[in-house]
């Protein structure tokens, strides 16, 4: 297991309920786990506990089957590489000098880049698409190539464990597609990915395993057929849906107002 | 190289100007006619203005990073004048001295930072940019009022020396003001070089940072305390100077880009460069009147700060 948390709950200082309570996940080689559930559930504070962001106030969490506490920050940054949801800054990076800072774990603060940090950088920009955009400016970018070029930078920290939090939030259909079929690719390849995603139709596409969260806690484990439950997701999200089969995959719908329940042939 | 000229310009004027040919033969030799005053007044005092402004100028450019906001500046976040506050009692109460007036700046320095954190960090968990520099402005104003308070209540002999320390400028300039310059300012300086690196990456978020393996809390602590440490040191050899770390970090991050290994060395030159041009000017515009340096560097920094702030709104 690369990744095996156990009960793992995150409760932030000052406030009423815990953020995340008591969640389990295991992550091994090879597999695309989703994480979803509504907005303001906790997948957000998960991923962060998970990481060591936050301290866990009860469970455990353990990478490569040790306790995610005694680890230091490089150390998790060459197994594990995030995408966070959100990222702004203030200064013009070329797309490149942005690759380049996912060898920070490997360089330190002071020794210069060698000629296989150099050679990670240009596969790392090669495998996400964005080789031709590295003389590019960042703020210059669109959202998909910004996501793209935020999966080269992961991608230079040769992890193993890839954990993408919201990627597809601001794209559209074509964008997000393209990133599933890059995350999909990555994961045939042997990495490992965690995503949390609004979408759960792609996630039950692309997924081995989902989480469903609510409310900080598991509300449903397992495969993409046991979790998407017209039922449950309905009760989740607070809105009734019911779930279709297109060729194989459960596919989620969700009810009009007016219209009541559809039906599909 | 542009920083070496600005050199021989500050070595130059005066209120009595010098020839090139006269100021080389006075560097060449100590028998030379204007020796005395190159040598033991003009040379410490330009090279003193060159450190206090690269140190300025590196102090800005580290707290831009840190804080994400290119309009940060040790005068604009309050660092200055909180040191300036603790300089101003300690020499109103006669704890001065060549080495505690930097100390107590340090203290106060450290403090208002302390304080400017606070208060923007009231809203929400989440250190507001914005709010920063506001929280920064208020803390300036708060440590302003409490400065003329001081002044106010001190004794007539004290008030005049704080007072003149209080305008600022390098006229008490020395080469023991500059060697107990580089004794406060070596460590933090050297500190903050060695953390290029980790300034890129503050300057992308606490997230992205610690995700790319970056213990943020340890870089940010050090980036204070050095930033800290830098301002208090100068301005307990200048007063309060602002806007150095405003002027020389945006020059150059469109010439060089935003990585901190290339734009450091260069910022701190070009600090230096500006602040011993703005000293020459103060020397030489009213002469034989010396106008403060800081209203030089001001008469800069101000309007380049409205330029910024407009682009930075749009």
């Amino acid at each position: 297991m690369i990744l095996d948390a156990r009960d793992a709950t995150v409760h932030y200082p000052g406030m009423p309920a815990p953020a995340v309570a008591g969640v389990d996940l295991t992550l091994g080689p090879g597999e695309l786990v989703a994480v979803v559930g509504p907005n303001g559930c906790g997948k957000t504070s998960l991923v962060r506990g998970l990481l060591g962001l936050v301290p866990l106030r009860a469970g455990q969490v353990t990478l490569d089957g040790r306790a995610i506490g005694t680890w230091r920050r490089e150390e998790v940054a060459r197994l594990v590489a995030l995408v966070p949801q959100r990222e702004e800054t203030p200064f013009s990076w070329r797309v490149e000098e942005m690759v380049r800072f996912g060898r920070y774990a490997r360089l330190g603060p002071l020794s210069p880049m060698t000629a296989g940090d150099r050679a990670a950088v240009d596969r790392a920009l090669a495998r996400s698409d964005v080789t031709a955009l590295r003389r590019r400016a960042v703020e210059t970018l669109s959202g998909g190539e910004w996501q793209r070029v935020r999966i080269a930078r992961a991608l230079a920290q040769e992890p193993e464990l890839l954990v993408l939090d919201e990627p597809t939030s601001s794209l559209d259909l074509g964008h997000e597609m393209e990133l599933f079929e890059l995350v999909a690719a990555l994961v045939r390849d042997g990495l490992s990915a965690l995503v949390v995603t609004h979408d759960l139709n792609l996630a039950a596409r692309y997924s081995g395993r989902m989480l469903v969260i609510d409310g900080g806690r598991v509300a449903a484990a397992g495969t993409p057929e046991a979790v998407m439950q017209p039922e449950l997701l309905s009760r989740v999200f607070r809105w009734p849906v019911g779930v279709v089969s297109l060729e194989g995959a459960p596919h989620v719908v969700p009810e009009g107002r007016e219209t009541g329940p559809r039906h599909y042939s | 190289m542009l920083a070496l000229a600005a050199c021989l310009v500050g070595l130059a004027v005066g209120a009595t100007p010098l020839p090139l040919d006269v100021l080389f033969a006075a560097l060449g030799s100590p028998e030379a006619p204007a020796a005395d005053i190159v040598r033991n007044i003009r040379l410490p005092r330009v090279l003193l203005a060159l450190v206090v402004g690269g140190s300025l100028a590196v102090t800005g450019t580290a707290l831009q990073a840190l804080v994400r906001n290119p309009l940060a500046d040790p005068y604009l976040l309050g660092i200055s004048g909180g040191a300036g506050l603790a300089a101003v009692v300690a020499i109103a109460l006669g704890l001065g001295g060549v080495w505690g007036v930097p100390a107590a700046a340090f203290v106060g320095g450290l403090g208002a930072i302390a304080l400017v954190y606070r208060l923007s960090s009231v809203a929400g968990r989440r250190l507001d940019p914005h709010v920063l520099v506001l929280a920064g402005v208020v803390v300036s104003a708060f440590t302003g009022a409490l400065i003329s308070a001081v002044l106010t209540l001190s004794p007539a002999e004290q008030l005049r020396n704080a007072f003149l320390w209080l305008l600022g400028g390098f006229s008490g300039s020395s080469w023991r003001t500059l060697g107990v310059f580089l004794v406060y300012a070596s460590l933090p300086l050297l500190a903050l070089f060695a953390a290029a690196r980790p300034l890129d990456l503050l300057s992308l978020g606490e997230e992205p940072a610690q995700s790319l393996g970056l213990d943020a809390p340890r870089a940010r602590r050090v980036v204070y305390l050095a930033t800290s440490l830098l301002t208090a040191a100068s301005v307990a050899v200048c007063g309060v100077v602002g806007f150095v770390g405003l002027v020389a970090p945006h020059a150059l991050r469109g010439l060089l880009g935003p990585s901190h290994r290339r734009l450091l060395p260069a910022v701190f030159l070009a600090g230096g460069g500006f602040l011993v041009l703005a000293d020459a000017l103060a020397r030489t515009v009213v002469r034989p009147i010396e106008l403060p340096v800081g209203v030089v560097t001001a008469l800069v920094g101000v309007p380049l700060f409205a330029v910024m702030l407009r682009k930075a709104l749009r």
